[in-house]
């Protein structure tokens, strides 16, 4: 659970501290692992059981199976977005000839 | 029957990406959808309440749909939205797959109004800033996509937020649905609830969470930054609302959102003085509209005012946006008269000149602020509707008193769906009283 708990800080101090970066690719980076401590996060928050929520009789041992479907929705999602922000980032630094965000706004 | 004013769009969109290449018949089909998702929602307001179990899973357990007065009042807001809006791209060139994007922006709106989940609102989020991703990056120059980057990177942020506010809250109150939620909510979990607090700021543009607006609005087409300003933001604000009133009060929640609010209304104006561009300098006055609601709501909760303010905010800013569109299109001067009076109407509605529409609403809702003494938040209201009269006559004198520059033509369509809103806008001040009854009785079922 400790363990579980500290990658989620690490994750997100690592994601927060990419997107401060000047580079468009470290935003990326910087959003995937975000999203990823998110999730590790819901899954955290679920408690951490090793019995699978099957069968017809539960007690408090067994994994909550909400969570788990929270996380499913949020990783696809995260990968749509993972996927339009690459092609922003491409199209946009293709436009602008450099991986510097504040060569964006220069006009 | 509920679920329709979310299935619909989605449906006909998906149909649109089957067949591209036929622009004539996306922009009618459009156009019924539109339509349909607007009577849809007027048909919900005869009923008090209308609730879907989805799928057959029972509250608490399931997704449970909840047409209420106030989410059928925004769901058929969004219909007059969609309508105006498909109006108004006639009379302009838009990119390929415009009409599919903007009718999934339309379903997940509704999705974020009916939904009493608070996950599958995040779900409706998400759906709503793809399409509104897409939307801006395929409409902005090539210079332009530092304000699609900003929108794109904040809005990502507030996502997470959320995300992990959700999660967090599940894992200490183990309910999903908001009024599941409000019962088991103890103090420990006020920290999950500051966090989606703080995403749905971050969303309808809160100082200082607003940088992602004034950066993008006006990089995108007329039509497009003309449904982003009637939409996105007041998802945040509908969402906050709901969410902070149906949970217990939360008055040092309250109490941040107020002092938000205040100083939103204050940087929006300021803001705006300083902008050349049109577009630009509304969008800084949606920042400061949007710090006024919130300040209504977070000094007397969700009233009749603030509801009735929510409504008149979305056709006027949306018809502001759109005359702005008009107006950037065809150089500095405007010589339809029609165009003129809109946006007088418009621009006197926003600043709260009796009798349009403004003027009810902030009457009320300032009188609530002074009732609940934040004296200088209601001081600064009053001299931010002053501000927004200055700032209105500014954009008269530079763009209607402007030089005449060569003939203009400006789409007829474009004309009728500013016309549109203009009746809507006229309408909600001469029967403002029938439409605050409305309001009342929209938030007491």
């Amino acid at each position: 659970m400790l363990i579980v708990s500290l990658s989620v800080g690490v994750l997100f101090s690592s994601g927060v501290y990419l997107l401060l970066q000047k580079s468009l690719l470290r935003t990326l980076l910087g959003i995937l692992l975000l999203g990823n401590g998110a999730n590790l996060l819901i899954f955290v928050s679920g408690g951490l059981k090793t019995k699978a929520p099957f069968g017809k009789v539960f007690d408090q041992s067994f994994a909550d199976p909400v969570p788990q479907a929270l996380i499913l929705t949020a990783i696809v999602i995260g990968l749509g977005i993972a996927a339009f922000f690459l092609v922003l980032i491409l199209r946009a630094s293709s436009s602008t000839g450099s991986d510097d965000v504040a060569e964006l706004d220069r006009e | 029957m509920i679920a329709l004013p979310i299935i619909l769009p989605f449906m006909v969109a998906a149909i649109f990406l089957i067949f591209p290449e036929c622009q004539r018949l996306q922009k009618s089909l459009a156009f019924i959808t539109s339509l349909v998702i607007y009577a849809l929602g007027l048909s919900f307001l005869s009923d008090s309440k209308t609730v879907l179990e989805v799928g057959g899973w029972e509250w608490p357990f399931g997704i449970v749909l909840v047409a209420d007065g106030f989410s059928s009042v925004m769901v058929s807001l969004v219909g007059l939205v969609g309508i105006v809006a498909t109006l108004y791209s006639y009379g302009e060139e838009l990119r390929d797959r415009h009409y599919p994007l903007s009718l999934i922006l339309l379903g997940s709106v509704n999705g974020a109004f009916l939904t009493t989940d608070l996950f599958n609102l995040y779900v409706w989020f998400e759906v709503m800033l793809m399409a509104s991703f897409v939307l801006l990056s395929t409409n902005v120059s090539k210079d332009g996509f530092g304000g699609a980057f900003k929108y794109v990177l904040l809005n990502l942020v507030s996502s997470f937020m959320f995300l992990s506010g959700v999660g967090l809250l599940y894992g200490s109150v183990g309910a999903l649905n908001f009024s599941h939620i409000a019962s088991r909510l103890g103090s420990e979990d006020l920290l999950s609830v500051y966090l989606i607090a703080a995403a749905f700021m971050i969303k309808s543009a809160l100082v200082p969470f607003y940088f992602w607006l004034p950066a993008s609005y006006h990089r995108a087409s007329a039509t497009v930054s003309a449904l982003f300003a009637a939409l996105l933001t007041k998802v945040g604000i509908y969402s906050l609302i709901r969410v902070l009133s149906v949970f217990p009060e939360i008055p040092e929640l309250l109490f941040a959102i107020g002092v938000f609010a205040t100083i939103s209304m204050l940087v929006g104006i300021i803001g705006a003085f300083g902008q050349v561009n049109l577009r630009r300098l509304l969008a800084f006055d949606v920042v400061s509209q949007v710090g006024f609601v919130l300040l209504g709501f977070s000094t007397g909760g969700l009233s009749s005012a603030v509801v009735f303010y929510l409504i008149h905010m979305i056709v006027v800013e949306m018809n502001l946006f759109l005359i702005a569109g008009v107006i950037e299109k065809r150089g500095n001067f405007i010589g339809s008269g029609i165009i003129g009076f809109s946006f007088i109407v418009s621009a006197c509605a926003l600043a709260g000149v009796p009798p349009f529409s403004g003027f009810f609403g902030k009457f009320l809702i300032i009188a609530e602020i002074f009732e609940n003494s934040w004296v200088l938040s209601g001081v600064l209201a009053l001299i931010m509707g002053l501000g927004t009269l200055v700032l209105m006559a500014r954009i008269w004198d530079i763009y209607f008193w402007g030089e005449k520059k060569g003939e203009i033509v400006i789409s007829s369509w474009q004309i009728i769906s500013v016309i549109i809103l203009t009746i809507v806008t006229l309408s909600l001040s001469i029967f403002s009283a029938q439409v605050l009854e409305l309001c009342q009785w929209v938030i007491d079922v």
